[in-house]
């Protein structure tokens, strides 16, 4: 059973083709299933997020399972399957595995470090899971995959730098704040990037969040979209005495929050501090006023130049972040390999211990005035037989489980013993590989 | 057997300071986790030590000024936990945890311990309460130290990974005025018992220590009465909050020096 990874991102392939791919949240299970049903395919995992379409599957003949899939992704996308295929990387077993720990990381991201894609990753897995597409391999695959990503949030620093201008106002407020919660925020002016600082700082449990404007019906417009209440602009020096936190991003050619207003602004709000981020060019907010007590002014220069320096850092993390997983693909993969025999092993296992029981039974029925230490040695005996000559098999299966031929093993096994294969079904061999078989 | 003890006590403590110290910079959940075991280690040692001193010498031991700092340093432990318990504050540990640790040792040392004149309750809960009050503002102290450190960073626009490990600005005011009013109220009495006994026992003698010990009580004072009134908050007051702290230790430190 081999892992392959099918797929474009913002690497390979242009927004306007992801576009084409773009499938809803809930609809990846949809995908996964109809993976399945191409010829070859035991399990797939569908994932579609803004920055890529992937799909995971996996199956025992993965050369022609690859071609399928490609197909599938044009048929999906109404693309030529040839203008698609420049487009598409494909990555097999180890390689496949160390993508999906990649992906799920962060590492793949285009912003390295964000924190969103793991819980997309979650999401697909579980659609899929729904549509029944996952069985024993993906699941492993998955659940450690989402292992892997904790250590390397909790054991690197990728994941510690703000990764956006939103985020890092959410992260600046909150140093200043605490929990947002119960604390009020005030835009001014109506650019794209203070609504989506403003959204941000909502998610987060703002008290409440107003909105002013030279023009009230966009005030009146992004309050509605946010959630928030437009006031009027003739009460901003009101607004600015009793909220917490201020965005400013209007066209105003000069500033519209001078130092000496802001001084007064600053004892009427008795040291209680002010978060100003000061989104417009040129700006709103006259410089000066970062150095009022307790007023903190960010704008967009300040905000970049800490994102870089944060980036820098995150570079180096994801350094450290990369080797970490390559580690961990390294001790997965043997895991994963050794799966394969696992039903194998049981059958050997039971197939002999049956045969051991039967005798020790006819043994002891031949036997009847045996004692119950005699009994007692005699089943040990037969046991102990049984295991020791299990003993080489099995550990030499398991060293086997990485070779490249290991199903002619199997096969042979099976076929020398009249072993019937287990069903590698997601039901059974869980619960047999938490108790480790000991040969 | 005490030195035993006070030395096991300092040196959880002090492992505890410099786990706090380290998972400012890599944030590793089991140096925080191992940073509140060894605190809770060295606050039972911390215990176990007074224990052994009532049971080798006497209670009477515990009211001196050396029992009064080994009962201040447990006293600024156990609170240290529950504000870190309570409002999750665990990084004013750094800060803390040392005082602690000096608390600990400390009452090894200084002059044999004055006859505590156990006719008078006045002095030694004049001695308890200065303490407590002392050890409140040796709290304030750690807060404000680490609101200016914070003030300074994000006022220089600098914004690094161990910045955002800090406490925010607005929970470190809070636990701050909260102590400090709470360390005013304790003080006052202290200081009002201080002068009763002087009274009683030495006529009104005004010494360094006592003056030190009013100016202090000043200090905090106006810092409460501004934030009231004017609304002092934030860097300044933070600034007074460790220069009062100051007076407070040197309060204590004038015993150790003159017996």
């Amino acid at each position: 059973m081999q892992l392959l990874v099918v797929g474009l991102n913002h690497n390979t392939a242009p927004v306007e083709l992801r576009e084409r791919l773009a499938v809803k949240p809930d609809h990846s299970g949809t995908a996964a299933n109809a993976l399945t049903e191409i010829d070859g395919v035991h399990e797939a995992m569908f994932l579609a997020t803004c920055n890529r379409v992937e799909c995971y599957v996996v199956s025992k003949t993965s050369c022609q399972a690859e071609s399928r899939v490609a197909e599938f992704l044009a048929r999906l996308g109404n693309i030529d399957s040839k203008a698609l295929s420049p487009h598409l990387f494909v990555h097999h077993d180890e390689d496949a595995l160390r993508h999906l720990f990649r992906v799920t990381s962060s590492l793949d991201s285009m912003v390295v470090g964000e924190p969103q894609i793991s819980g997309q990753v979650k999401n697909a897995y579980r659609e899929a899971d729904d549509a029944g597409s996952i069985q024993t391999v993906l699941h492993r695959c998955l659940h450690q995959a989402f292992k892997v990503a904790k250590r390397v949030r909790n054991e690197t620093g990728v994941g510690d730098h703000a990764t956006g201008l939103a985020y890092l106002a959410v992260e600046l407020a909150r140093q200043i704040f605490g929990k947002l919660s119960g604390h009020k925020a005030l835009l001014v002016g109506a650019g794209e990037m203070s609504a989506l600082a403003a959204k941000h700082l909502a998610s987060h449990g703002l008290a409440e969040l107003f909105i002013t404007n030279r023009s009230p019906e966009k005030a009146q417009d992004l309050a509605d979209e946010l959630g928030g209440r437009a006031m009027p602009l003739e009460r901003l020096a009101n607004l600015l005495t009793t909220v917490d936190i201020v965005i400013s991003s209007t066209s105003a050619p000069n500033y519209v929050l001078w130092y000496d207003e802001m001084v007064g602004i600053a004892r009427a709000r008795r040291g209680r501090p002010l978060f100003l981020i000061d989104l417009a060019v040129p700006r709103d907010i006259e410089p000066r006023v970062h150095t009022i007590d307790n007023l903190y002014v960010y704008d967009v220069d300040d905000m970049q130049q800490v994102l870089s320096r944060n980036r820098a850092a995150r570079q180096r993390e994801a350094e450290v972040a990369s080797r970490l997983v390559d580690e961990e693909v390294h001790r997965f993969a043997k895991r994963i390999q050794q799966l394969e025999v696992v039903p194998t092993i049981v059958s050997l296992r039971e197939h002999h211990h049956a045969v051991a029981e039967a005798e020790i039974e006819r043994l002891l029925h031949k036997q009847p005035d045996l004692d119950r230490a005699q009994r007692h040695a005699v089943e040990a005996a037969f046991r102990g037989l049984v295991n020791k000559l299990l003993h080489a098999p099995v550990t030499n299966l398991k060293r086997a489980s990485e070779r490249p031929d290991i199903d002619r093993y199997i096969d042979v096994l099976e076929e020398l013993y009249d072993l019937e294969r287990e069903d590698t079904s997601s039901a059974k061999v869980p619960s047999l590989a938490a108790k480790p078989i000991k040969a | 057997m005490l030195w035993a003890l006070a030395a096991t006590g300092m040196v959880a403590y002090m492992s505890a300071t410099f786990l706090h110290l380290g998972s400012l910079f890599k944030e590793r959940p089991w140096m925080a986790r191992g940073a509140n075991i060894a605190t809770a280690v060295g606050l039972v040692v911390h215990l176990g030590l007074v224990v052994a001193l009532i049971v080798t010498e006497s209670a009477a031991a515990l009211l001196t000024v050396q029992g009064g700092v080994l009962l201040g340093g447990l006293g600024l432990a156990a609170v240290y936990l529950l504000a870190g318990w309570r409002m999750q504050l665990w990084t004013l540990g750094s800060l803390v945890l040392p005082l602690c640790a000096l608390s600990v040792m400390a009452s090894r040392f200084g002059h044999e311990p004055s006859t505590p004149s156990t006719d008078s309750l006045v002095l030694p809960i004049h001695i308890i309460l200065a303490m407590l009050g002392t050890l409140a503002f040796a709290m304030a102290f750690a807060a404000a130290v680490l609101y200016v450190i914070t003030e300074r960073q994000l006022k220089a626009k600098r914004f690094g990974p161990w910045l955002r490990r800090l406490p925010s600005l607005d929970k470190l005011d809070t636990l701050g005025v909260r102590v400090v009013l709470a360390g005013f109220a304790v003080y006052t009495v202290a200081i009002l018992l201080g002068f009763l006994w002087s009274w009683q026992n030495i006529g009104l003698d005004l010494e360094p220590r006592t003056l030190l010990a009013v100016l202090t009580w000043v200090i905090y004072g106006l810092i409460i009465q501004a934030r009231l009134t004017v609304g002092w908050r934030g860097r300044k007051a933070a600034w007074l909050t460790i220069i009062g702290a100051l007076g407070a230790v040197g309060v204590v430190l004038t015993y150790f020096l003159r017996g």
